[in-house]
């Protein structure tokens, strides 16, 4: 099966669906980038980063079906993530690589561990939102974005959307229950 | 005894509230130890909110064109619009 929209990819991945490479860079973009960071990678080293794990992943495809005999995704991921990025600064020229720094980065770095875990916490955060925003009634989205995401007052977002100020709470309200549902469902949380 | 809805304590809550009715709720916490649990899980859920807030600004990432039009030449496909935001 082709799988198409954003609503529920990590869904598609953990359901052995096909898995077009450009969903794959538009959702997990961000959260490589973050992780080069992690590894100190330069800005020119994280673009090499994204090309390597999403060759890493679809092996050259435009579409791939994650094997679950991997495991858990979350961990596949980190693990071709980590991977790659060592192997980007085993390439760095000029020997510019000492062993002290390889050491930095070994597969099991409690402090690398940690930050990759909040990385994917708000990674799931971020794409429980993208499917809120296709669960809810627009109003009721729109009302929580702008209240929680915006930072307007109630009252601001109320006379804004031409409802009443208890309307928004309410729209938070479910938004909120529907988010905790959403981020149930989706794999690794 | 009537207690109050989750989003009439969230007002209370954020300040939202007229200045009796926030006496009025102010009183009835006092002693009514479910809507005083209901308030706690409004805290909960604004730190769920603050965590989300976070999570949105840190994958806020603009796109980068080029770094598309290399991906598309890498993955010979010609069906992806340039301008799609990344």
């Amino acid at each position: 099966m082709a799988y198409t929209t954003k609503k529920s990819l990590l869904q598609a991945i953990k359901d052995g669906c096909d898995v077009s490479w450009f969903e794959f860079y538009e959702t997990y973009r961000p959260l490589i980038l973050m992780r080069g960071s992690d590894y100190n990678l330069s800005e020119a080293e994280k673009k090499e980063l994204i090309q390597e794990v999403l060759l890493s992943v679809s092996k050259g495809n435009k579409t791939f079906t994650y094997d679950q005999s991997k495991g858990r995704f979350r961990s596949y991921l980190r693990k071709i993530i980590s991977r790659r990025a060592v192997d980007i600064i085993r390439k760095r020229k000029d020997n510019a690589v000492s062993p002290e720094i390889l050491e930095q980065y070994p597969e099991n770095n409690p402090a690398l561990d940690k930050a990759w875990q909040q990385e994917w916490h708000a990674h799931v955060l971020s794409q429980a939102l993208q499917v809120l925003r296709t669960k809810v009634e627009p109003q009721t989205f729109q009302a929580f974005e702008l209240y929680v995401l915006e930072e307007m007052s109630a009252k601001e977002v109320a006379d804004f959307l031409k409802i009443k100020v208890d309307m928004v709470y309410v729209a938070k309200s479910r938004a909120i229950k529907s988010l905790r549902e959403i981020m149930k469902e989706l794999p690794g949380e | 005894m009537k207690h109050y809805t989750q989003e009439q304590l969230d007002q209370y809550k954020h300040g939202d509230m007229s200045i009796i009715g926030k006496l009025t709720c102010k009183m009835h916490l006092c002693f009514c130890q479910k809507c005083s649990d209901q308030l706690r899980t409004i805290s909960e859920d604004d730190s769920f909110m603050s965590e989300l807030k976070n999570a949105v600004k840190t994958f806020d990432v603009p796109p980068d064109e080029k770094e598309l039009k290399t991906l598309c030449s890498i993955f010979k496909d010609d069906t992806i619009g340039h301008s799609t935001s990344a």
